[in-house]
């Protein structure tokens, strides 16, 4: 089913390798055999429907869970988990405490002092104008924000945002979507994203992975997509829904 | 380790509630400290009697639990990237947190407990200095160990309410009553059993008791004896609870 896996991707700029990894709880697998792929400085969309297992893959990629079997290869080496930011679920914030804070305890569990970088990624995620602010007054787009600033500590090289834009409005979509970008360009970051939002994923996602039922259907290249798929402005969604199709077909 | 302590003790004096707590402690303890003041004879019985009275092992376990609970209802849990066998840290990280707990709260009776004297019992001697001393770091200790195992017990259910039960029936030393019951009908039907159940029967070894034994002018208690019991409560709590916290999933 991986129809353009490998296509058009480098085997030399590859960041990180899922090798046949698997979840399982109790009897009920959420992840089977993935093996997915990313590149190094690539914006990879997840895309699937609800229980796909998009986030199970994500909470293993980052150690919260623990593979039932399979392993993740990663480029960066043993320490690879100092070298990576998330964001799954809903951002992991106190809401009693203003963004400083809760920025500033996330910095002592990584043992950095440096006040500036924290005020730096403040400013950079556009939070620095509310400082004395509790978190839990904050909308869900400051929220998630500052959750971004929290994982962008350290300076990683991978961020994984586990559907970063849910909930947010038009207004904060915009931003969410402009600061993805400049992660990606300026900080030359590799970042994971998955959303159910699939046009605005379209906007940023630079290869995209699409999973069902805990299986990886596919891996395209947003060139590849463009290209070689359908061309027209929501190529995305169509070529999701063909994907999936299928997928159930094969099942 | 040491990062992930600075930054429970960063969070512990941000916390609104550790303030709310102890202030409440003091107010109460000042305008209660009549009560005891009439049955002692020094300070330093009026406080050990009060201090050891279970009111604050409730205090210390619901600390506890709401300590670890706060920190995964919040998803700050999230931001604490590690690998599998680093995330005992997570767990151990708090203990020193409960220690400062038991002794704020201890000084913080303490203290409460002067001023109240000067109004119920103006004049009162106040005592051995070295015995008040030992007092209160015998209780801190137990008093922590006793905050670990309600730690510990929160990891095992993942909610507040079963713990928090058990810290209100902890304190009040029901499961010491209870074994102390099973104990006697034993030593009643062998009673060449009563000998070693009066210096090794497990109602006599138990935290709660420790505490309670350790506030009653009069008796004579075995430092030992209560340096083993912490020792094995502070060893078989920690690696019940990190190995828990290290074989479950995060999140």
């Amino acid at each position: 089913m991986t129809v353009f896996a490998e296509k058009g991707r480098n085997k030399m700029r590859s960041y990180l390798e899922t090798k046949n990894l698997t979840k399982q709880y109790g009897s009920f697998e959420a992840v089977k055999d993935m093996n997915i792929h990313i590149d190094r400085g690539e914006i990879y969309g997840l895309i699937g429907p609800n229980g796909a297992g998009k986030t199970t893959l994500m909470k293993m990629l980052v150690g919260f869970a623990t593979p039932t079997s399979g392993d993740i290869e990663v480029a960066a080496g043993d320490n690879y988990l100092t070298k990576v930011g998330c964001l799954i679920e809903s951002p992991g914030i106190y809401g009693y405490l203003n963004a400083f804070d809760n920025m500033k305890l996330r910095a002592i569990s990584m043992g950095l002092h440096d006040k500036k970088e924290i005020l730096d990624i403040l400013d950079f995620v556009g939070l620095s104008r509310e400082p004395k602010k509790k978190a839990g007054k904050f909308s869900l787009g400051m929220k998630q924000r500052l959750g971004i600033g929290m994982a962008l500590l350290g300076s990683p090289e991978f961020l994984i945002l586990d559907e970063p834009i849910n909930g947010l409005d038009p207004q904060g979509i915009i931003e969410m979507r402009e600061l993805i970008k400049r992660l990606n360009e300026e900080k030359n970051m590799t970042i994971m994203i998955s959303s159910h939002i699939l046009g605005e994923l379209q906007k940023v996602a630079t290869v995209f992975g699409i999973i069902s039922e805990g299986k990886l259907l596919t891996e395209v290249t947003a060139e590849e997509l463009k290209n070689s798929y359908i061309g027209e402005a929501d190529s995305l969604e169509e070529f999701y829904l063909d994907i999936i199709r299928k997928g159930q077909k094969a099942c | 380790m040491l990062n992930l302590i600075k930054m429970n003790l960063y969070r512990l004096f941000k916390t609104r509630v550790f303030y709310v707590m102890l202030l409440t402690t003091v107010i109460l303890t000042g305008l209660l400290a009549g009560m005891e003041t009439e049955s002692a004879s020094t300070f330093g019985e009026f406080y050990a009697s009060f201090a050891s009275s279970g009111y604050v092992l409730i205090m210390v376990g619901v600390f506890a639990i709401v300590f670890s609970e706060e920190e995964r209802k919040s998803g700050f849990l999230k931001n604490l990237l590690t690998t599998r066998s680093g995330k005992k840290n997570i767990f151990f990280a708090k203990i020193p947190v409960v220690f400062l707990y038991s002794l704020f709260m201890f000084l913080g009776e303490l203290v409460a407990s002067w001023f109240g004297s000067l109004f119920w019992a103006p004049g009162i001697y106040f005592g051995r200095i070295g015995s008040l001393i030992s007092f209160i770091t015998f209780e801190v200790m137990l008093h922590t160990v006793f905050g670990i195992a309600m730690m510990a017990l929160y990891e095992i259910t993942r909610n507040t309410i079963i713990p928090t039960i058990i810290t209100i029936f902890g304190s009040a030393n029901l499961h010491g009553m209870l074994i102390s019951f099973l104990e006697t009908k034993l030593v009643s039907r062998i009673p060449a059993l009563a000998g070693f159940m009066d210096k090794y029967g497990l109602s006599r070894n138990f935290i709660v008791t420790k505490t309670e034994d350790l506030g009653i002018s009069g008796v004579s208690v075995s430092y030992v004896n209560i340096i083993v019991v912490i020792v094995i409560g502070l060893i078989l709590y920690s690696v019940m609870g990190m190995f828990i916290f290290t074989k479950r999933d995060t999140i």
